[in-house]
């Protein structure tokens, strides 16, 4: 993965652009933004040394909700955290934002030249790794604030030009 | 009562990923398990292995470690390597607890840092930017939009 930051400004880009051409009201925004960090929140098993193995003769891996499958589980579980009357619209807000995570993750350097099955549970396909940048790599931070700060000067000066609510609906 | 049960059936669809997921990429390529090598080493001699550890030591022969279980001297260390550094190796495990590198990247302690603190930033940035738009509603117990949406 590259670093959560990168993830958040891209899928702001992503999300405004979307919300701009669509009539998707602007609240669901930072939903995307929710949605972009949710598939890393199995990281916390990686910092705990136990993203993988088995318990009790039953193999696990935590590697599963980082994937199209936890996407759409952890946008449900998040979905279901707002108010019955904003939950079909915050699902695809978060999914889209989970699928933007797994999107730049697939540019990850892996030196076998393979990336991990995102599209598990769909399919078990391994697709080739992009290799562009590693997780490390703090250059893509620059390039993702390189789109999303004009994306948000964008906003700003057209919500106000706009309505004195700032382009909120 | 709804809400309950979907969570809850969410919560069980997660779990079943999480075991679907170990049960079929376990030990594989894509998720090599360094444990099972470590146990019987010579079974797994001439298999082709992708392993992220740890620099333990580049003092004549550089040496990586997995998960504190398998410690393996690598043929061709990546250039400038230094102990304390994240590896991953790919090539084929030879005799001798020796892999036969065929391709490695080098993560320093200094880049995993930042890279540790610009997310903590990136989720800084995505909670303050949802709480902007959205309050706790404590009667309804979820998130709603604050005044005006």
């Amino acid at each position: 993965m590259p670093d959560l930051l990168t993830h958040v400004l891209v899928a702001y880009a992503v999300a405004a652009v979307v919300v701009w051409i669509t009539a998707v009201p602007d609240r669901y925004l930072p939903v995307a933004l929710v949605g972009a960090v949710a598939p890393d929140a199995m990281k916390a098993t990686v910092l705990l040394g136990v993203p993988s193995g088995s318990a009790f003769g039953i193999p696990y891996s935590f590697w599963g909700l980082h994937t199209l499958g936890g996407v759409a589980a952890l946008g449900g579980i998040g979905a279901l955290t707002v108010r019955a009357a904003d939950r079909r619209a915050a699902f695809p807000a978060l999914v889209c934002g989970g699928a933007t995570h797994l999107l730049l993750d697939l540019f990850v350097i892996r030196v076998d030249g393979v990336a991990p099955p995102y599209l598990f549970p769909v399919s078990g396909w391994l697709p080739p790794a992009g290799n562009l940048y590693a997780s490390t790599d703090a250059w893509t931070v620059v390039a993702a604030l390189a789109v999303a700060v004009p994306v948000w000067a964008a906003r700003r000066s057209t919500a106000a030009g706009s309505d004195p609510e700032h382009g909120r609906r | 009562m709804r809400r309950l049960g979907l969570l809850l059936g969410l919560c069980l669809a997660a779990g079943v990923l999480v075991v679907g997921f170990g049960a079929t990429f376990n030990g594989t390529d894509a998720y090599p398990d360094a444990a099972a090598i470590d146990a019987d080493y010579a079974a797994h001699v001439g298999e082709t292995a992708h392993l992220w550890g740890e620099v333990t030591a580049v003092d004549g022969e550089t040496v990586v470690s997995v998960d504190d279980a398998l410690s393996l001297r690598v043929s061709d260390p990546p250039p400038e390597v230094a102990v304390g550094d994240g590896v991953q190796v790919y090539g084929t495990l030879g005799a001798d607890r020796r892999l036969e590198t065929a391709a490695s990247h080098v993560q320093t302690p200094t880049g995993q840092r930042n890279m540790y603190l610009l997310s903590v930033v990136g989720i800084g940035l995505a909670a303050g930017a949802f709480l902007r738009r959205w309050r706790v509603d404590a009667e309804r117990w979820a998130f709603v939009p604050r005044e005006g949406e």
